[in-house]
Parts: C-alpha cells; structure tokens; sequence
C-alpha cells in the first residue's frame, strides 16, 4: 500500500500549486509588457490610425467654417508645423474665405517607413486623394503623395511636418 | 491555522487569472512590419530592386526586363504585369525608348509570415531617341509579395 497523503497537507499542497501558477502568469505578464516587438507594434498601428484622421484633417477646409477647421488643423500637428500653422491661423481663414474654397481628402494607402517608438518619432508615406473647388466652381480631385513626420506629443501621435513627394 | 493554506491558495489562484488575463491581452500580433527590423528591411530591398527592374526598359535589351519579370513575378502578377508590359514593349521598340525607374519611397504595410503589402512611390525617366529633354513622370503602386524559398516574389502590382 502506498503512503496516504496526511489528510492535512492537501491545502498546502493547493496553496504552493496555486503561488506557482500566480509565479508563472505574473512572469509571462511583465515579459509580454516589457516586449520591445510589442511596443514597435502598437507604435507602427497608432501612428498609422492618427494618419489616416490627420491627414484628411489636414486636407480638409470649408470657408464658411474656416476658423473651426484651420483650429482642427492646430489640434492635429504639433512642433514646428503647428507653431507655424498657428501663426497663420487668420491668413488661412482669410484665404479659404476669400477664394471661396472647400476641401475634402481621404487616404487611399499609407505605410509607416520609420519608427522610434523611444524618441517618440515616426515617418510615413501616403497616398491622399483630394477634391479642391474654389469660387463655386466645380470639384477638381488630385492625388497626393506625401512623406509625413510624426511626434507623439502628450500620448498622442501628432503630425509634425509634411511633404509632397514630386517628380 | 487550516484556513490559512486555503486562504493563501484562493489570492494566489485570483492572482494566477489576473496575471494570465493580462498576459494574453499583450499577445504581440502577427503583423510584424516594422516589429521585425531585418524582415522588413529585407521585404523592402527585395520588392524595392524588383520593382526597378520590372519597370526599367531599353528597347535595345528588352528581354533583361522580360527575364526579371519572369524571375521576379509569381501568380496574379504574371499575368496582371504581361498585359501592361506588351504594349509598353511594343512602344519602347517602335519609339525606341529608354526608360528607368527609380523607387522614390518605399513602405511596409503589413507582413504577416510569408505574406507582405507594400505601398511604392517610382520616378520614372524616359529617355527619347531625339536627345531631347527626358520626360518625367510619377507612379504610386500598391504592391503584394509572398516569399518563396527566402526569395520575395511580387504577386499583385496595383497602380493608385
């Protein structure tokens, strides 16, 4: 006959499995946590998710409510740009008022092409398409390619420059 | 003092979920564009070389394009890249045209395994026989890639 398990022990035993099981779930929860490939993931997906809102922000203007749209403009940049942007705040609203303007854009594909998820700096190239009409005149769409900069600014992944990529 | 074990066992199994909970909520996902630095790299210089070459022509050597497309080129893509190739062919020749393309920038949208999505940006420069200025033109292209033996081949080349 083999040695019974002393009628006692059996809740130790369960309390030693259960620290084990807490010891092996806890381990695998900081290490996922502390994964550097996870960090560049949800990077590369947040920046993507900002680009596709801001650059049709960006491209975006009625001037009959200018003021409220160029501020959209603000919200969505940060640095330099936005510090720009800001300064010419009335300039736009005077311009988009005065040519009559309304813009709208939506991205047709984007790709991230560089990531520093530490320094908080990405780049980015898309494609946009954009519907220009001006005076009341008829729509007029062009296509856009563009390397955009990001900074993530306060959590949030904001775009810091732009530019047209030409021939 | 019988209490205790099982008290202690109950917190440690709650911390066990928790943990386990939290821990599969950070799974890291399949796509591993950008995650993966040296697959990324080499999907990127891969398609990029291979886009050059597709669309890169001399009238005089135009079956080292038609040979890179045959190396370079699987599925979908074969057929979708023939098609625009034989008038372009039959053009270089008849025009006797030069052109070359450059990738101006280049993206990985998603890289899942052996499966990646591109996002392309060529230059293209053609050259006339007449000397004149050449003629520039701009493309962008949605690319897909499969690898095959630790080879990237393009399966779908889309114009935007």
């Amino acid at each position: 006959m083999a040695p019974a398990v002393h009628k006692g022990r059996w809740p130790i035993a369960l309390a030693v499995l259960a620290a084990v099981a807490a010891a092996w779930f806890g381990w695998s929860w900081w290490s996922a946590a502390h994964d550097d490939s996870l960090a560049r993931g949800r990077a590369r997906d947040a920046v993507l998710a900002a680009a596709s809102a801001e650059l049709v922000t960006l491209n975006t203007i009625d001037y009959r409510t200018g003021p409220a749209d160029v501020d959209r403009w603000i919200a969505a940049t940060t640095g330099q740009y936005g510090k720009d942007l800001t300064g010419d705040r009335q300039m736009q609203i005077e311009r988009a008022k005065n040519t009559k303007t309304v813009s709208t854009a939506s991205l047709v594909q984007a790709a991230v092409t560089e990531l520093d998820p530490t320094a908080g700096t990405a780049r980015l190239i898309a494609v946009l398409n954009v519907q220009v009409s001006t005076g009341g005149a008829a729509t007029t769409a062009k296509q856009a390619r563009l390397t955009v900069d990001f900074a993530r600014a306060d959590d949030a992944w904001k775009i810091s420059a732009v530019q047209a990529v030409g021939s | 003092m019988k209490l205790l074990p099982l008290g202690i066992a109950g917190v440690a199994a709650a911390c066990a979920v928790w943990f386990g909970v939290q821990a599969s909520l950070l799974q890291p996902e399949d796509d591993e564009a950008l995650v993966d630095q040296t697959a990324t790299a080499q999907v990127t210089q891969q398609v990029g070389a291979a886009v050059k070459a597709l669309f890169s022509y001399d009238y005089a050597n135009l079956d080292r394009t038609s040979r890179a497309a045959a190396e370079m080129l699987t599925g979908a893509a074969v057929q979708q890249y023939q098609s625009q190739f034989t008038a372009a062919r039959k053009r270089a020749s008849d025009e006797k045209l030069v052109r070359s393309t450059t990738v101006r920038s280049i993206g990985v949208r998603s890289l899942r395994g052996d499966d990646a999505s591109l996002l392309v940006f060529v230059d293209q420069q053609t050259i006339l026989p007449g000397g004149g200025a050449p003629k520039s033109s701009v493309g962008q292209l949605s690319v897909t890639a499969h690898r095959v033996d630790g080879q990237w081949k393009i399966t779908g080349l889309d114009p935007l």
